[in-house]
């Protein structure tokens, strides 16, 4: 019988591959376990520790400092639900709330613009929040503007609320409007003159009077050439005030080709290519940085001017031949079908947006309950834009009407995008693009 | 030796255990256990997951699906009014981007690998565009194209020249980002062709100037065959790297104007992230990887013709 003799490498190959499977079993074995997900807990009982996961686009400290204070009170009625704010970068946000419903990890509920509602809301992902709003005491849903709905409401559903309605404004540059020598929107305003046709002279001034580097007019975020949203965010208020509509998602017509729709946009082609005052595609002259006289956009984008070198002012959007006119974008609170606890979401969501919460968001946030428009409060609620500006976006809201989102918004964008960047040259045929923009996109325009 | 003295020497009674052969296998495979498995999970896996997703009707916003055959693939064929534009622009695209980029690669490399002083200085310099984040080179890029303000139709104006509104034209738009592109990598493939010519053994060079021959008949008969399995490398690599570009496209035109730089990845993109299509999304994707592979396969074949064999 031989004795058995190991050697140092024997030893070593014989210890070696253990050593190795057990740290490799190891790993297996962690990774698999991985995290637990939050929101986990059975469906919902009070008796639960419950954990709902909000997601948010804004990761400003005063606004996640108010909605925690929200998630505090709400604790106070329903002691065992915690909520968790997750903000997420807006770029990235639908990417990331989209993969997460993909991923089988939805958030519970969160913000949603109200471009995505009918895409999520086709796709069945959101939850119907009538019976929670309906059953919530105090709720008083009629305080919310009857059209500041139209976009969250199919039939007796309602999708989401809508937590800010922010109108479309006209930012100046006073400083640029002085040097041109040009009236003030709010002289105009008072003397009714603020229209459409002014518009388009004063742009015109200030662009010869100021030079190459220095544009009369700029598009919603510059981004008018490069994003349908952006697009339709500049020419809406136009076609608006021309009487004109873009098309009916409900019953599928598109209205582009219509006299008045054409006369609009058309305006912006003029500015663009025959007075040369509006900043052209592909040039990057920004008014927030005061490179342009004025632009349109929501008074959100007041943040970016807190260390402007020049005075600004707001106005309201110019009147045309169908009168004044008003348009918002708003966001909204959605809860997502797929959530572990729809049914707390919900009322966290209803409790979000009661009366009082409400008139506490309308700090950042343009309302859509009537009682807080209407508040002195809400008057006072921006150093910087002052009490008449707030009366102006008051005046907005109750007045305004949303974009007719279709359910397909990105195919229809994708079809309609080649025909609206034909529309800036010096010759285009603006009612014969438009015709033909109707026709790539009428057999997809369907609501939700 | 005999099995019988092996097991004696390592004093396992027979049959119970493994041999040392065996035993040096598993451990073998247990040390390569951790890539393979990242490869599995972290590249297999997902390739798999398309594949199965491009015979599903699925949505990103849910994460069930019902299978739908071959579905995705035939509305790809028979009713998607963009596909065959997209296959064209990136055939356009790739077929722009590669010559330029090994072309330009080679002749940098052909003028920087003599070891001169100051050829390290401008190798670093061309190599720079390499390591320059690719988010910045677009933005920059773009910034430059700009109609009016732009540097470049700047200084074109100097010269008496008025550039065209390059991002905002068709064809311009096309060219612009082809070019920028190709100009982004051009370093990494003089690297590999200065590593190349570098080991192009001096004797035939000096034998061929000795009997009278001119640089350009030095290149062309003596140094392409030697850099030829190199610049088989470079251009299959370029070509597969062509065919993927989305970033570029989306910071530069985002696809435009009118759907003239959209490519298949971003269209890919469009169709998963946009549209939410992750179905149609996917069988787009399985076209593409078909595609790249199919061309690749061509250029190996291609290869024996044209790679003279290596000693």
């Amino acid at each position: 019988m031989f004795r058995r003799q190991t050697t140092r490498a024997s030893q070593a190959a014989r210890i070696t591959p253990r050593i190795a499977a057990s740290l490799l079993v190891a790993a297996l074995v962690t990774s698999c376990v991985g995290s637990t997900a939050t929101g986990e807990g059975g469906s919902g009982d009070s008796n639960q520790s419950v954990t709902l996961r909000f997601s948010m686009w804004s990761n400003n400290e005063a606004h996640v400092a108010m909605l925690e204070g929200f998630a505090r009170e709400f604790r106070k009625t329903h002691p065992n639900v915690s909520v968790e704010f997750v903000p997420v970068i807006s770029s990235d946000y639908l990417q990331k709330i989209s993969t997460a419903l993909a991923g089988g990890r939805p958030f519970d509920a969160g913000w949603l613009g109200e471009g995505d509602v009918s895409q999520f809301v086709a796709a069945g992902v959101l939850a119907d929040l009538a019976p929670t709003l309906s059953r919530t005491k105090g709720y008083e849903l009629n305080d919310f503007i009857g059209k500041s709905m139209q976009s969250w409401r199919r039939g007796d559903k309602i999708y989401g609320v809508p937590f800010s309605t922010s109108p479309f404004l006209v930012y100046y540059n006073k400083d640029l409007f002085a040097q041109a020598g040009v009236a003030t929107p709010e002289e105009l305003t008072a003397r009714g003159e603020w229209t459409w046709e002014n518009f388009r002279a004063i742009a015109r001034t200030i662009r010869e009077k100021a030079g190459p580097s220095v544009y009369g007019f700029q598009g919603h975020d510059g981004a008018l050439y490069d994003n349908v949203t952006s697009f339709w965010n500049t020419v809406v208020p136009a076609i608006r005030a021309y009487g004109g509509s873009i098309w009916d998602p409900s019953t599928g017509s598109c209205d582009l080709a219509d006299q008045a729709t054409v006369d609009a946009i058309d305006l912006f082609r003029q500015m663009v290519a025959v007075d040369k005052s509006m900043v052209p595609p592909g040039e990057q002259a920004d008014f927030f940085a005061g490179q342009v006289g004025m632009t349109i956009n929501q008074l959100s984008r007041t943040s970016l001017l807190e260390e402007a070198t020049f005075e600004w002012g707001i106005a309201p959007l110019p009147s045309g031949p169908a009168g004044p006119t008003s348009f918002y974008g708003q966001a909204g609170v959605v809860v997502f079908n797929a959530s572990p606890h729809p049914d707390i979401a919900a009322e966290f969501v209803a409790f979000m947006t009661n009366r009082q919460n409400v008139e506490t968001m309308a700090e950042f946030f343009p309302p859509a309950r009537q009682s807080v428009l209407d508040s002195p409060a809400f008057r006072s609620s921006n150093a910087a834009v002052g009490e008449a500006g707030m009366e102006l976006v008051a005046d907005q809201v109750r007045q305004g009407e949303s974009f007719p989102f279709p359910a397909n918004f990105a195919d229809v964008n994708l079809a309609l995008k080649p025909e609206l960047d034909k529309l800036w040259s010096a010759d285009a045929d603006v009612a014969a693009i438009l015709r033909q923009g109707c026709e790539a996109v009428e057999s997809l325009l369907t609501t939700s | 030796m005999t099995i019988a003295y092996q097991r004696a020497v390592t004093g396992r009674r027979a049959g119970r255990s493994l041999s040392l052969r065996r035993r040096e296998e598993l451990t073998g495979y247990l040390f390569i256990s951790p890539q393979v498995l990242g490869f599995l999970v972290i590249v297999l896996g997902p390739i798999v997951a398309v594949v199965v997703y491009s015979l599903q009707n699925r949505t990103l916003l849910a994460p069930e699906a019902t299978f739908a055959g071959l579905e995705n693939y035939r509305h790809m064929v028979e009713s998607d009014p963009y596909f065959r534009r997209m296959l064209l622009t990136t055939a356009i695209f790739c077929a722009g981007l590669v010559p330029i980029n090994v072309g330009l690669g080679l002749c940098t490399a052909l003028l920087l690998s003599s070891n001169r002083r100051g050829d390290a200085v401008f190798q670093a310099i061309f190599f720079l565009p390499v390591v320059t984040s690719a988010v910045a080179w677009a933005v920059v890029w773009r910034y430059a194209f700009q109609g009016e303000l732009g540097p470049i139709n700047q200084f074109l104006a100097v010269l008496g020249v008025t550039g065209p509104n390059w991002l905002q034209e068709p064809t311009w738009a096309l060219v612009v980002v082809t070019v920028t592109r190709a100009l982004k990598t051009v370093g990494l493939k003089m690297v590999i062709f200065i590593a190349a010519i570098q080991g192009i053994p001096k004797e035939p060079l000096e034998a061929a100037r000795l009997d009278g021959a001119n640089s350009w008949h030095v290149f062309r008969h003596i140094m392409l065959p030697f850099l030829a399995p190199a610049t088989f490398l470079v251009v299959v690599i370029t070509m597969i790297g062509s065919m993927q570009v989305f970033d570029h496209i989306l910071l530069m035109t985002a696809g435009g104007p009118s759907n003239a730089t959209m490519v298949l990845p971003y269209y890919i993109f469009h169709q998963a992230f946009r549209a939410f299509d992750t179905g149609y999304a996917s069988a787009l994707a399985v076209v593409l990887c078909v595609l790249t592979l199919g061309l690749t396969t061509l250029q190996w074949a291609v290869r024996r013709r044209v790679v003279p064999d290596e000693q």
